[in-house]
């Protein structure tokens, strides 16, 4: 079965190459549902319902958000996504997809020669199955990984924080990249965002392992079911030629797969039915999210099989109790997508910050109404990433003063210092403030800094 | 059934030393550095011990010591304070160091001072490094079955004017050594140490390392350590002790 659909997919691939596709506009205003029928149909709370309403009838444009998610979510010419559009999903260079997946703000090209990152564990991923499987490497050598894993009590977790919300017709999924096993950091970059269709992405929380293999059998089912639908002999084959260069989504360099448009409700009895069969064995949290239809889904599923619908929004893992009450308390002020993507984006923090099992950067994904969908991994700066409460007790006197200019904070600590010891002075970024704020106040003492409004 | 090797019930004390748990599928997790608070919890004895999280190091030079720790609080998953300090100074000369259950730490540490306060008053003049050490030793002891929960690097400066470091485990065990490290991060730190500072398993020359060569080292070990250990983070509390005095660094870790 596995073969077939690989050699429909080689084939697909032959036939598109050296193509050009067009964008195809797609328009969104034709739809009136109200807000009264919402609210009587699935009796949702009425701040959900008045929300849907009111961005319902504004005009959202897709290209608008586009612009703004590229803006303000990467200020990296190098950082890329993994889109799936109207036109063929994008390729991604290999270059590209390593620098994405270490990706975030601080990637600094000269630490690219760096000794250590030969035996960091975050090493870059040389191929697309390597960076794909980052998730069951384990940190130290191959050889060990068999006779820990056995050891129940210290299976790979993610201790997570995962967080969801609907806007309007918009579906916004937001994760950590923290996986944890027992109280090491196993992965600190690790994707917890799973493509499931073309038009659905799931965040998941609980056994890594599970939600792996759990996510990667729906997409691939999915994917076998399109090909089938689409193949030759089948009586609607040919018809949607369009539909077929939607569903082609590009996931790393020589991975193409062919997955079409499908209705939320089969995703959600994949996932119950298994969940239900293995009786809570399966470690697995998942928030589900995608558009079908016009309409826009949020679902919860939990591990004994359990689903929550018709959600505006929801946080699970460790930390998503505090990332529950970020979005609480700000999801009946969002007006927009951007203003949701940046709530999502807070609750997660939220939960970087105040959880220990969650941790590292924040991964973000948008659906839009038309079924297509932009993830972006490490949105958050670094700099955003410290606490700003923690109060320094005025003991910041330093050893030597001969000191070498500043480098690179310790704060983000992604193994960015070179390992050799060296007398190299590396400061934090606010003890370089503290310190210069030291000196220019003893040189306003001592009357050595004359200004223009002293005499 | 006739595999499960569950272990009897047994009537000794009610209090169980350093985090036995038996949960209902009958395991017992012994050892656990975090009191398997990090599991499920299903069914739990009372236990008197939490552990709050931390590491502590100290590392021994020529003429001086530095001991360092982070500054972050922790219980389960939660954090409790980002600003609790785990060093506390014993006299002018020495810092004791400590990582486990915070109200022990807290006991012990009053424990301590009232028993120099009378040693001072008895011999008219300070307790010396090594006495302290030992004393420690004994207070830990003392408390042999029911003990502090309390990791401890004590370190400072000896009579000779050279640093003297000292690791103890919970219950007096102790040792003078060039380098240690001890609390939650101890798996990540010491490997560390002994192949930069004791320059064990490595091939080219050993050479003296002055102190601020070493604070630079222990910041970069505390980055390490917190990247992987979630008990660890927030700031880094770094003593230099010299015979000239204490000196005392804050570096700032990584908040999540």
């Amino acid at each position: 079965m596995k073969s077939l659909a690989l050699s429909s997919i080689l084939c697909l691939r032959q036939l598109v190459a050296g193509t050009e596709y067009s964008p195809i506009e797609i328009n969104f205003g034709a739809f009136n549902l109200e807000p009264d029928r919402l609210t009587e149909r699935s009796g949702l709370s009425s701040d959900f319902a008045r929300s849907r309403a009111r961005l319902m009838e504004s005009q959202v444009d897709n290209e608008d958000i586009d612009a703004w998610i590229d803006a303000s979510l990467s200020n990296n010419d190098d950082d890329v996504e993994y889109s799936t559009s109207s036109i063929v999903g994008s390729r991604i260079s290999k270059n590209q997809l390593s620098l994405h997946l270490e990706g975030g703000y601080n990637e600094t090209p000269e630490f690219e020669g760096n000794a250590f990152k030969m035996n960091s564990p975050t090493r870059l991923p040389n191929t697309a199955e390597e960076s794909y499987g980052n998730r069951y490497q384990y940190s130290g050598p191959k050889e060990e990984e068999p006779a820990r894993l056995l050891d129940k009590k210290l299976l790979k977790k993610t201790g997570t924080t995962i967080a969801g919300c609907c806007v309007g017709q918009h579906v916004v999924l937001a994760a950590d990249t923290r996986a944890t096993e027992g109280t090491m950091v196993a992965d600190k970059r690790c994707q917890k965002l799973h493509l499931l269709a073309n038009n659905a992405w799931c965040a998941g929380a609980g056994t890594s392992a599970d939600l792996d293999h759990l996510t990667k059998e729906c997409l691939y089912t999915m994917s076998f079911q399109t090909l089938m639908d689409k193949s030759i002999g089948n009586s609607n084959s040919g018809e949607d030629p369009e539909g077929d260069q939607k569903a082609k989504i590009s996931l790393a360099e020589d991975d193409l797969i062919f997955v079409g448009i499908v209705p939320i409700e089969q995703l959600c009895r994949f996932f119950q039915d298994r969940l239900f069969r293995a009786r809570g064995n399966l470690g697995a949290n998942l928030i589900l999210g995608g558009v079908y239809d016009g309409k826009a889904h949020l679902r919860a599923l939990h591990p004994h099989g359990s689903m929550d619908i018709d959600l505006p929004f929801t946080a699970l893992g460790s930390g998503g109790l505090a990332a529950m009450g970020v979005l609480e308390e700000g999801y009946s002020k969002v007006q927009s997508v951007q203003e949701g993507i940046q709530l999502c984006e807070r609750a997660i923090l939220a939960g970087i910050k105040n959880d220990l099992g969650s941790g590292s950067q924040v991964d973000v994904c948008v659906i839009y109404p038309d079924g297509s969908s932009k993830m972006k991994r490490s949105t958050v700066p670094e700099e955003e990433l410290t606490n700003e409460d923690v109060k320094h007790l005025g003991r910041n006197a330093t050893t030597s003063e001969n000191a070498q200019a500043p480098s690179t904070t310790g704060a983000n600590g992604f193994g960015n210092l070179p390992f050799a010891v060296e007398s190299k002075r590396t400061l934090s970024v606010r003890e370089v403030e503290t310190a210069q704020s030291r000196i220019q106040e003893w040189n306003r003492i001592l009357g050595i800094d004359k200004t223009d409004k002293e005499i | 059934m006739a595999f499960r090797s569950k272990p009897l019930r047994s009537f000794g004390p009610t209090v169980i030393p350093h985090g036995q748990i038996e949960n209902t599928e009958g395991n017992v997790t012994l050892g656990k550095i975090d009191h398997g608070v990090t599991e499920n919890p299903y069914e739990r004895r009372f236990s008197p011990y939490d552990f709050n999280g931390g590491t502590c190091i100290a590392i021994a030079g020529a003429d001086y010591a530095v001991i360092a720790a982070d500054t972050r609080l922790s219980s389960g998953y939660e954090i409790l304070s980002r600003n609790m300090s785990k060093l506390h100074k014993l006299t002018g000369k020495c810092i004791l160091g400590s990582a486990g259950c915070k109200t022990d730490v807290d006991q012990l540490r009053s424990v301590l001072d009232i028993k120099m306060k009378v040693y001072q008053h008895n011999h008219r003049k300070p307790m010396s490094t090594p006495a302290v050490a030992q004393m420690l030793g004994n207070t830990l002891y003392y408390k042999r079955f029911f003990p502090y929960y309390a990791f401890n690097v004590f370190g400072g400066i000896d009579e000779e004017g050279k640093g003297a470091i000292y690791s103890y485990d919970a219950i007096g065990s102790f040792e003078r050594t060039a380098v240690t490290a001890t609390g939650s991060g101890q798996a990540y730190v010491i490997p560390l140490l002994d192949n930069v500072i004791s320059h064990r398993n490595r091939t080219d020359e050993k050479r003296d390392l002055p102190k601020e060569e070493v604070v630079e080292l222990v910041k970069d070990v505390f980055i390490s350590c917190g990247e992987r250990d979630i008990y660890t983070g927030d700031q880094v509390e770094i003593a230099v002790i010299t015979k000239d005095g204490i000196e005392t660094i804050m570096f700032d870790l990584k908040a999540d």
